[in-house]
């Protein structure tokens, strides 16, 4: 079972990396340019090109009060034939005032892949969440659209103990359509976001999501509100990179925007 | 007098009576988005949606709901429900959807809670006015026609029909197609209705509560449409 957990610490304000642990084929590395930023980002490096059959990864994040985290990954997760399946567990733990944004590059499931991955988040009171997720329909130019046999990622983030969203990205080629009107219709990249920020709009967020997301030609999307201080993006694409960087974008936009909120707070108290 | 069968029935066409006044007919849940962009335009493309709806979206989200409500309301098991309710709400992403849901549920126990004292109904409307739990239709309808007394399979056949009917009623009204074409897709999904039914009972559980990519999008896309007839 490869396995990787990151926790977080606070130093001089500052979010540093306190317990990490790996397996292989993982190793985590600090990739934070500016040293003063409170905002720590490292990247997960692996030597292995993706899922094999049996794979099993577990990760663990905790986001400890007051820091701020955004952990990134440094290729496309392809997923090979698995006749009897791989599978991946990720628990995020945000505790309060503390920030978590993650937008893995896309899942590529090829031909005969059969994947079941969840992602429990806990969010404290006050804490925020950026999260994305990106999948391809399989290795499309090489004639492999929705030949895996079943994709399966469940997201359910709670707050403060209670259930506040789900997501149920459940693919299995041999049940659906996908041609067909409601799933994917013309397109074969699909990308879900969520954002629960209460220190921001959520109008602004709604703003900023719409005019990055216009830009760009040959996708489909939505944003809507999911409460007063949460919404979510939708996104059906022909390109994973291009889903990619545009939700990077925003992703970066919300990174900015909890550093410099941060900074504010700091200043403050050094006053 | 009737007995109990035929009173049953009398409930369950009542209750799934598109016209009872909940306001089923102002929501498009994504139609109206469909049809201004072209996507759904004739006879063969609403039919296609509405089989879609039914097999991909209602079946896996709404009709497990309803599925599993019966359940518990039937055991008077108000943990259970509240569970549910929240559980409806969180998987909901498209705003005009989640709060349209909302409207229909708190207006149908609106018009049961002047009709029946079922203990368990009351206290969860109390609920429901106290903001202490969402109230979607589907919690809603399950919990209703279990307290009435109602068989799954009929309850499933007339939560599926009511949907159909709705969106068939706007298809006509909007592409626009004829009142002829509009019964025609309606009497050839009962077939459908009956499959979906069967499979509600016995799906996969990983795919419970089943994300539809490209309905969430129209559903979303519907709040900044120019123009709209519709509240979702």
């Amino acid at each position: 079972m490869g396995q990787y957990s990151v926790e977080t610490s606070l130093y001089r304000e500052v979010t540093i990396l306190k317990d990490t642990f790996f397996t292989p084929p993982f190793n985590v590395v600090e990739v934070r340019e500016d040293k003063s930023n409170p905002l720590l980002e490292v990247m997960i490096m692996s030597s292995s090109p993706g899922f094999f059959n049996h794979d099993h990864y577990k990760i663990d994040v905790n986001v400890k009060k007051e820091t701020l985290l955004n952990i990134q990954t440094q290729s496309y997760q392809r997923v090979y034939d698995t006749p009897d399946g791989a599978r991946q567990e990720m628990n995020v733990n945000i505790e309060e005032n503390a920030y978590f944004s993650h937008l893995p590059h896309p899942s590529v499931p090829h031909k005969g892949a059969i994947f079941n991955s969840k992602n429990t988040i806990n969010l404290a009171a006050n804490s925020v969440l950026v999260w994305g997720e990106i999948l391809a329909c399989g290795r499309k130019l090489n004639g492999e659209s929705f030949a895996f046999i079943k994709y399966n990622s469940l997201t359910e983030i709670y707050r403060e103990g209670k259930l506040f969203y789900k997501d149920n990205l459940y693919l299995k080629p041999s049940a659906i359509d996908f041609k067909s009107i409601g799933q994917y219709e013309e397109f074969t990249y699909q990308a879900n976001f969520v954002c629960i920020d209460p220190f921001h709009s959520v109008k602004e967020h709604i703003e900023l999501m719409t005019t990055v997301l216009a830009e760009e030609d040959d996708m489909i999307f939505g944003v809507s509100k999911l409460s007063e201080d949460a919404c979510a993006i939708r996104v059906l694409g022909n390109s994973g990179e291009q889903l990619f960087i545009a939700l990077k974008k925003i992703r970066i936009q919300l990174d900015n925007q909890a550093n410099a909120l941060r900074k504010k707070e700091i200043e403050i108290k050094l006053i | 007098m009737a007995n109990n069968k035929q009173k049953i029935l009398l409930e369950l066409l009542h209750i799934s009576d598109p016209t009872l006044p909940i306001g089923g007919y102002s929501h498009s849940n994504g139609l109206e988005t469909y049809i201004q962009q072209n996507v759904v335009r004739d006879v063969e493309s609403t039919r296609e949606f509405v089989q879609n709806m039914l097999l991909y979206n209602f079946k896996y989200n709404d009709g497990v709901f309803v599925r599993d409500v019966f359940r518990y309301g039937l055991e008077n098991n108000l943990e259970a429900l509240l569970e549910l309710d929240n559980e409806a709400h969180a998987l909901k992403a498209p705003m005009e959807v989640r709060d349209g849901s909302l409207k229909l549920g708190t207006r149908l126990l609106k018009i049961y809670v002047r009709l029946h004292d079922y203990e368990v109904m009351h206290v969860f409307f109390n609920k429901v006015k106290n903001k202490e739990t969402p109230g979607h239709f589907a919690v809603v309808f399950g919990m209703i026609t279990a307290l009435l007394g109602a068989e799954i399979k009929p309850v499933l056949s007339a939560f599926y029909y009511n949907a159909a009917v709705n969106m068939v009623t706007n298809s006509v009204k909007l592409v626009p197609l004829g009142q002829m074409d509009g019964q025609d897709i309606l009497y050839k999904m009962h077939d459908l209705i009956a499959q979906v039914v069967d499979e509600t009972l016995i799906l996969d559980e990983d795919m419970r509560g089943l994300c539809n990519p490209a309905f969430d999008i129209r559903c979303m896309q519907h709040e900044t449409l120019y123009s709209r007839l519709y509240m979702s």
